[in-house]
């Protein structure tokens, strides 16, 4: 029988530590508050099983079950459900309505993420006055190429890397 | 009895600012403000500005930290070489970066991750979702462990506002109370206020790149990042790894991370975990 090389060996620990020790920061009992502006629970602790519901930006729940890095939580009401325990914070966020819009917190299509941004006028002003003509054609640069890279394709990242969520 | 209490609080900021300016770069908004240079501006128009600016100073609102964060960010990318314009490495570290991000405390930034052009071993962050790494950290970090583990590092720094807090402290705080007072849309007492924001940026910046963040600061963010990472799915060891190999190299000479606490006090106070192969 051919004997495993350090490097299967090193990735079985990883992936038998990830299992045992892949623990959510929150506990039952805790409260937490959704931080993205759609955050779906799930009918089991699993990223592939069905929504059986949808919770907005800043929702308040409590940890009802906790089981390896998925949370069962209750919004109090009629949604409860499963989500993947870094999908909610511990800390309320605190932002205004205006302020949610910009992000495209508050039900927008366009998000902060998924939108190319040109540098503010004030930036670009700073930028003058600096002599950071060069830098900022690089930063102008890393935005329009940060655009390429949609939500979907870092869905797609988590899904095939078995990461997040996904693993 | 609004005009009471903008009073109150004018007059509250303005003792604040009398202890500010003893010592800070900044003192010109005092001399403006209290000089009576400016006839156009009066008593009540310094006090509902100063109001303004009080709340900004509070809660920097999603504008405030884009201009502060892009400034930043274009000091950063000037004084480490540019950025590395290679489309397989950009998308290697947005999509690791991201995959990470998108589960931070402020997964609603419009993160970006660049490599910066340089030899040296660093890594900085700026407000409003802006990491960057240079090219010889990203060479040393080449698995996908190692270098989730050093961009989770960083972004736990813009998901903490570190930046913010080091704005917010005293030393700072006027500048970033200023930049509303520069976008009210008073044309004429707005410039002044305007280059006291860029004096702020210029002077978070020198103090980014000549002392960094406190020590305590910088280990929060390798505790944040180091949860974030393992809980993504990345190996818990994938800084520590680097760090490891970095001081073996360099013990604690501060050639790599050189803004940031020794490497030995960094590693002893990570979780000692499987090391990922580099």
């Amino acid at each position: 029988m051919k004997r495993p090389n350090a490097r299967q060996i090193w990735a079985l620990a990883v992936l038998a530590g990830v299992a045992v020790i892949a623990e959510a920061a929150l506990v039952v009992g805790n409260v937490g508050y959704t931080k993205n502006q759609d955050t779906p629970l799930k009918a089991s602790p699993t990223a592939t099983a069905s929504v059986s519901a949808h919770l907005g930006f800043g929702a308040r729940l409590t940890v009802m079950e906790s089981r390896g890095a998925w949370l069962r939580v209750s919004d109090g009401r009629a949604a409860s459900g499963w989500l993947f325990s870094l999908m909610v914070t511990d800390t309320k966020p605190e932002m205004a309505n205006g302020e949610r819009s910009v992000f495209g917190l508050d039900g927008g299509k366009t998000t902060a993420t998924a939108a190319a941004r040109p540098l503010t006028d004030d930036t670009k002003t700073y930028a003058s006055q600096h002599n950071l003509g060069s830098a900022r054609n690089d930063v102008q640069w890393l935005e329009d190429q940060c655009k390429v890279y949609s939500d979907r394709d870092v869905d797609g990242f988590l899904r095939a890397q078995k990461k997040g969520e996904y693993q | 009895m609004i005009t009471r209490r903008l009073l109150l609080i004018a007059a509250v900021l303005a003792g604040a600012l009398v202890i500010y300016a003893q010592s800070n770069p900044l003192n010109s908004l005092f001399n403006v403000l209290t000089s009576g240079k400016q006839p156009t501006q009066t008593q009540t128009d310094t006090g509902q500005a100063l109001a303004q600016g009080a709340k900004s100073l509070q809660n920097p609102g999603p504008v405030e930290q884009q201009t502060i964060g892009e400034s930043l960010a274009l000091q950063i990318v000037s004084r480490y070489g540019g950025l590395v314009r290679d489309p397989t490495i950009m998308r290697r570290v947005n999509l690791i970066g991201r995959s990470m991000a998108r589960y931070s405390d402020t997964p609603y930034l419009p993160w970006r991750f660049g490599v910066l052009n340089s030899p040296t071993v660093n890594g900085f962050s700026a407000p409003y979702g802006f990491v960057f790494i240079t090219r010889g950290l990203y060479d040393l970090a080449r698995s996908d462990d190692a270098l989730a583990g050093v961009l989770a590092h960083e972004i736990a720094h813009v998901s903490r506002h570190h930046a913010e807090t080091v704005l917010k402290a005293a030393e700072f705080g006027a500048a970033v109370g200023n930049f509303v007072l520069a976008r009210s849309g008073n044309a004429r007492t707005a410039q002044p206020f305007m280059e006291q924001l860029n004096a702020g940026i210029d002077h978070l910046g020198s103090t980014l790149f000549e002392h960094g963040y406190s020590p305590d600061t910088e280990y929060e963010a390798d505790h944040v990042g180091h949860d974030l990472a393992k809980t993504c799915g990345y190996a818990g060891g994938g800084l520590r790894s680097v760090l490891v190999a970095l001081h073996q190299r360099t013990g604690d000479s501060k050639q790599a991370f050189p803004t940031h606490p020794p490497l030995s006090d960094r590693i002893r106070r990570l979780p000692d975990e499987p090391a990922p192969p580099l």
